[in-house]
C-alpha cells in the first residue's frame, strides 16, 4: 500500500475525528466542573402594585391635568386621573378619571327585555352559546350565560348580560347597557357611554371607553386592560387599569 | 458554465457532462429525464419489494422534514416574539371558586412541601379548596395529609382513595366530584407552587372560551447530576420555545396534566374526564380543541418540579408518555380531521403534536430502510433523489432544529453557559429513541388485545420525609 496515502488517510480520518470531538469539550468540562447548574430562578413580571413601597402609603392621589405618569400608580382609597393625563398601570378600589358622575344606566325594567335566542349558535359549556361569524344584540335585550362570537359583536343600547362575552374580531357595548361578567376581545373593544361592566375586560389592541362608563364595584374590583387605551372623562373604574402599552385621558367634545 | 436547469444541475451534481452520453448512464444527457423516469419504471418491474421501500422512505424523509420545518418555524417565532401571556393582566378580580387537587402516590417525602406552599397561595381563602387526592398509597402520604386536614381544618380536605382503577386519570376522575366551582388545577405532589401562580393560572378562565390552561414547568433538582441537567435542557426547550410559539402563533398548546387547569363545565361538555387512558392530560387537550375550546399556555405562571434521577425512571416516563400519546392519536385523530370548531392551522398543528411520538419510531425505521436497501442492492434509484431532500433541506431544517431549539431556549432563560451541554443531549435522544419506538408496538398490541393498562408511577428523590 502506498504509504504517503496511508499517511494522509489516517491525518484526514483524524482531523475529522478532533472536528467532531471537539464540541464535546466544553460539555465535559461543564459536566465535570458545572458553572450552571442551579434551578432557573425567575422575577416576577406582574407583582400587584399595592407592593411598591411609595405608593401603598398614599390614600389618595390626584394627577392633575396633561400630567405623564410613571408606569406604577397605586392608592390605598382612590386615584383621580384629569383629562389629558397619559397613563400605564393604575391601582385602586376607585380610579377617577375627570369629573365622575354615576352612570346613567337602563332606564327600562329589565322584565321588559327581550330575551337573547339566536337561531344560528351552538351550545356552549354549561349555559353558553356559540356564533360562528358576527353577531348583534338588539336593544334592550336580556341574556343570561356566556356568548362567544368568532367575528365582531355588537351588544345594543338598555341590555343585561348574566355573563361573560367574547369576540375575536371586535366587540361594541352600546349605551347604558349593564354586563354582569367579564368582555373579551382578541381585537379591540369600544364601550358605549353610561354602561356598566362588573367583571375583567380585556381587548388584545385597543380599548375606548366613553363617558359615565363604571366597570368594577368597591366591594368587587376588577381590571381593565388593553395595549392601548382611550377613556374619556367621567369614567371609573374599580381594581387595576392596565394600558399595556399607552393610556391617555381624552377630554370631553361638546 | 453554470447548469441553468434542473436536469442541467443533476447532470452537473452526478458528473456527466452534457451534450454527450454520460458515463454514468451511458445515455445522452438531453435523455436524462425520460432515460430516469423508464429506469424507475424497470426497476421498479424488476425489484417491487426495492420500489415501495424507496416509496416509504421517502414519506419517511419528507415527514422528518416537515417535522424539522415545525420546529424551525417555532424557533423563528420565539426568536422575534415575546413570551407574554395578555391574561396577566388579570391581577385584580372578583376571583372563582378553585378546587386544587394534589395527586398523591405515595408521596410521603414531597406531600407536605406541596401542601404548605398550597396554603401560602395569594388566592382568597373562602373561595379555594385544596383537595389532597390520596390514590391507595402504602407509605405514610395518608397520615401527613390526616395532619394537614387537622391543622387546616376546613383549608385541606382529604381524598382517600382505596380501590377502583389504578392511576392518576382514575383518581383524579373519582375526585372531581368533590370540586367545588367550575374551575380545577391539578399539580402533582412534588410540586411546590409559588403564591402567585394559582391567580396567573386562574385568570385566562375569565374568559369564557378557555377550556384549559397550563403553566411552566422548570426542574428544581438540576445539578442532582447529568441526567437532570439534561432535562433541564429539554424541559427548556419544551416550554420556553416550543409551548409558547404553539401560544403566540394560534396554535395547539397542551395542557400538561400537572401546574395547570381544566374548566369543568367544559371538561363535561367534551366527554367527561377520561379515566381509561395513560395521558389523561393529552386526551383532554385534543377533545377540549375538537369542542372548540381553547388551552391556554402561561410562560410566566412557573412551578418546580422534580425531574428524574435515574435512566430507568426516565425511560419509564418517557414510555408512558408516547403510550399514552399515541392512545389519544389512535382515538381522536379522525375527530380531530372533521371538527367544525378547528381551525386549519389547529388541524394541522394538532395532527403534528398527535404524532410526535410517532418521530423516533419513523427515524428507525427510516435507518432499517436504508440498511434493508443496500442489502438488495437497490441504491441506485436512491442516488440521485434521495440524498438531495436529506442533505439539502432535512440536514439544515431537521436533525438541527431540536437542538437549535434548546439553544434557544436556554438563551432566552438567560442562562446561556447550560449550552455547553448540548451536544451530548443525544443521549437523551438515544435512549427515548427505542422507549418510544417500543411504547408505539405496545400501544397497537393492547389495541388489538384490549389489555387493561398499566400505571407507572415516577419515582421521587428527595432526602426526607417532610411533615
Amino acid at each position: 500500500m502506498n504509504i504517503a496515502l496511508f499517511i494522509i488517510t489516517a491525518a484526514f480520518l483524524l482531523f475529522s475525528m478532533v472536528l467532531l470531538l471537539l464540541p464535546f469539550y466544553p460539555t465535559w468540562r461543564e459536566w465535570k466542573y458545572p458553572s450552571d447548574d442551579t434551578a432557573l430562578e425567575f422575577r416576577q413580571t406582574a407583582q400587584p402594585l399595592t407592593k411598591t413601597g411609595l405608593s401603598q402609603k398614599m390614600a389618595h392621589i390626584c394627577l392633575s391635568e396633561r400630567t405623564t405618569t410613571v408606569e406604577d400608580v397605586a392608592a390605598s382609597d382612590s386615584i383621580e386621573i384629569a383629562k389629558g393625563c397619559h397613563f400605564q398601570r393604575l391601582d385602586a378600589p376607585s380610579i377617577y378619571f375627570g369629573a365622575t358622575t354615576l352612570p346613567a344606566v337602563c332606564t327600562e325594567p329589565y322584565a321588559a327585555l327581550t330575551v337573547l335566542n339566536p337561531g344560528n349558535a351552538t351550545r356552549w359549556g354549561k349555559n353558553g352559546l356559540r356564533i360562528v361569524g358576527d353577531f348583534q344584540i338588539p336593544n334592550g335585550t336580556f341574556f343570561e350565560g356566556s356568548l362567544i362570537v368568532t367575528g365582531t359583536l355588537s351588544v345594543g343600547d338598555d341590555c343585561l348580560i348574566q355573563g361573560d362575552l367574547k369576540a375575536r374580531q371586535g366587540l361594541q357595548v352600546g349605551s347604558r347597557t349593564v354586563i354582569a361578567g367579564a368582555v373579551f376581545c382578541d381585537e379591540s373593544i369600544h364601550i358605549k357611554t353610561d354602561s356598566k361592566i362588573n367583571g375583567p375586560v380585556l381587548a388584545a389592541t385597543q380599548l375606548r371607553i366613553e363617558p359615565q362608563v363604571s366597570i368594577g364595584t368597591t366591594e368587587k374590583p376588577t381590571t381593565v386592560s388593553a395595549n392601548h387605551m382611550l377613556v374619556e372623562q367621567g369614567c371609573v373604574i374599580h381594581g387595576t387599569v392596565w394600558a399595556r402599552d399607552a393610556g391617555m385621558v381624552k377630554e370631553l367634545t361638546t | 458554465m453554470t447548469p441553468t436547469s434542473s436536469l442541467e444541475k443533476i447532470a452537473d451534481a452526478t458528473g456527466i457532462k452534457l451534450g454527450q452520453a454520460s458515463s454514468f448512464t451511458n445515455v445522452p444527457t438531453d435523455d436524462l429525464y425520460p432515460y430516469w423516469v423508464a429506469r424507475i419504471a424497470s426497476d421498479h418491474a424488476a425489484q417491487p419489494l426495492s420500489f415501495y421501500l424507496i416509496l416509504l422512505l421517502s414519506c419517511v424523509v419528507v415527514l422528518m422534514l416537515l417535522y424539522g420545518i415545525r420546529q424551525a418555524l417555532f424557533s423563528l417565532n420565539r426568536l422575534y416574539s415575546t413570551g407574554d401571556c395578555v391574561y396577566n393582566s388579570i391581577t385584580c378580580a372578583d376571583w372563582p371558586k378553585l378546587t386544587v387537587f394534589i395527586a398523591a402516590h405515595n408521596e410521603e417525602r414531597v406531600i407536605a412541601d406541596c401542601m404548605t406552599a398550597l396554603l401560602a397561595a395569594d388566592y382568597p381563602a373562602e373561595h379555594l379548596k385544596i383537595v389532597a387526592v390520596n390514590d391507595r398509597s402504602s407509605d405514610g402520604t395518608a397520615k401527613i395529609i390526616d395532619d394537614y386536614v387537622a391543622r387546616h381544618a376546613g383549608r385541606i380536605h382529604a381524598f382517600h382513595r382505596s380501590s377502583g382503577k389504578a392511576g392518576k386519570a382514575a383518581a383524579l376522575k373519582d375526585a372531581m366530584q368533590t370540586a367545588q366551582g367550575d374551575i380545577v388545577i391539578v399539580f402533582d405532589a412534588d410540586y411546590t407552587p409559588d403564591p402567585d401562580l394559582l391567580k396567573q393560572l386562574v385568570a385566562p378562565f375569565f374568559d369564557p372560551e378557555v377550556g384549559a390552561v397550563m403553566g411552566h414547568v422548570v426542574p428544581k433538582n438540576v445539578s442532582a447530576n447529568l441526567l437532570t441537567r439534561m432535562l433541564d435542557l429539554e424541559r427548556s426547550a419544551g416550554y420556553q420555545v416550543d409551548q409558547q410559539a404553539r401560544m403566540n402563533m394560534g396554535l395547539v398548546p397542551q395542557y400538561g396534566g400537572t401546574v395547570g387547569g381544566v374548566r369543568l363545565s367544559a371538561v363535561e361538555a367534551v366527554g367527561g374526564w377520561a379515566d381509561d387512558v395513560l395521558a389523561e392530560d393529552t386526551d383532554i387537550t385534543f377533545r377540549l380543541l375538537i369542542g372548540g375550546w381553547k388551552t391556554i399556555y402561561n410562560n410566566q405562571a412557573h412551578c418546580y418540579e422534580e425531574v428524574p434521577e435515574e435512566w430507568s425512571v426516565r425511560i419509564r416516563q418517557v414510555h408512558r408518555w408516547a403510550k399514552g400519546h399515541n392512545q389519544v392519536l389512535l382515538s381522536h385523530w379522525v375527530a380531530l380531521l372533521t371538527s367544525r370548531f378547528v381551525s386549519l392551522r389547529e388541524r394541522i398543528d394538532g395532527l403534528m403534536l398527535m404524532q410526535v411520538f410517532l418521530i423516533q419510531p419513523m427515524l428507525l425505521l427510516g435507518w432499517g430502510l436504508v440498511v434493508t436497501m443496500y442489502y438488495l442492492n437497490s441504491l441506485t434509484l436512491m442516488t440521485l433523489f434521495l440524498p438531495l431532500g436529506v442533505l439539502l433541506f432535512y440536514g439544515a431544517l431537521g436533525s438541527f432544529s431540536a437542538f437549535f431549539q434548546t439553544a434557544l431556549a436556554v438563551l432566552l432563560d438567560g442562562h446561556r453557559k447550560r449550552i455547553r451541554l448540548l451536544p451530548i443531549q443525544v443521549l437523551c435522544f438515544c435512549s427515548s429513541l427505542f422507549s418510544i419506538s417500543s411504547a408505539l408496538v405496545e400501544v397497537v398490541f393492547e389495541r388489538f388485545k384490549q389489555r387493561e393498562l398499566v400505571w407507572n408511577k415516577t419515582a421521587r428523590y428527595r432526602k426526607q420525609v417532610s411533615s
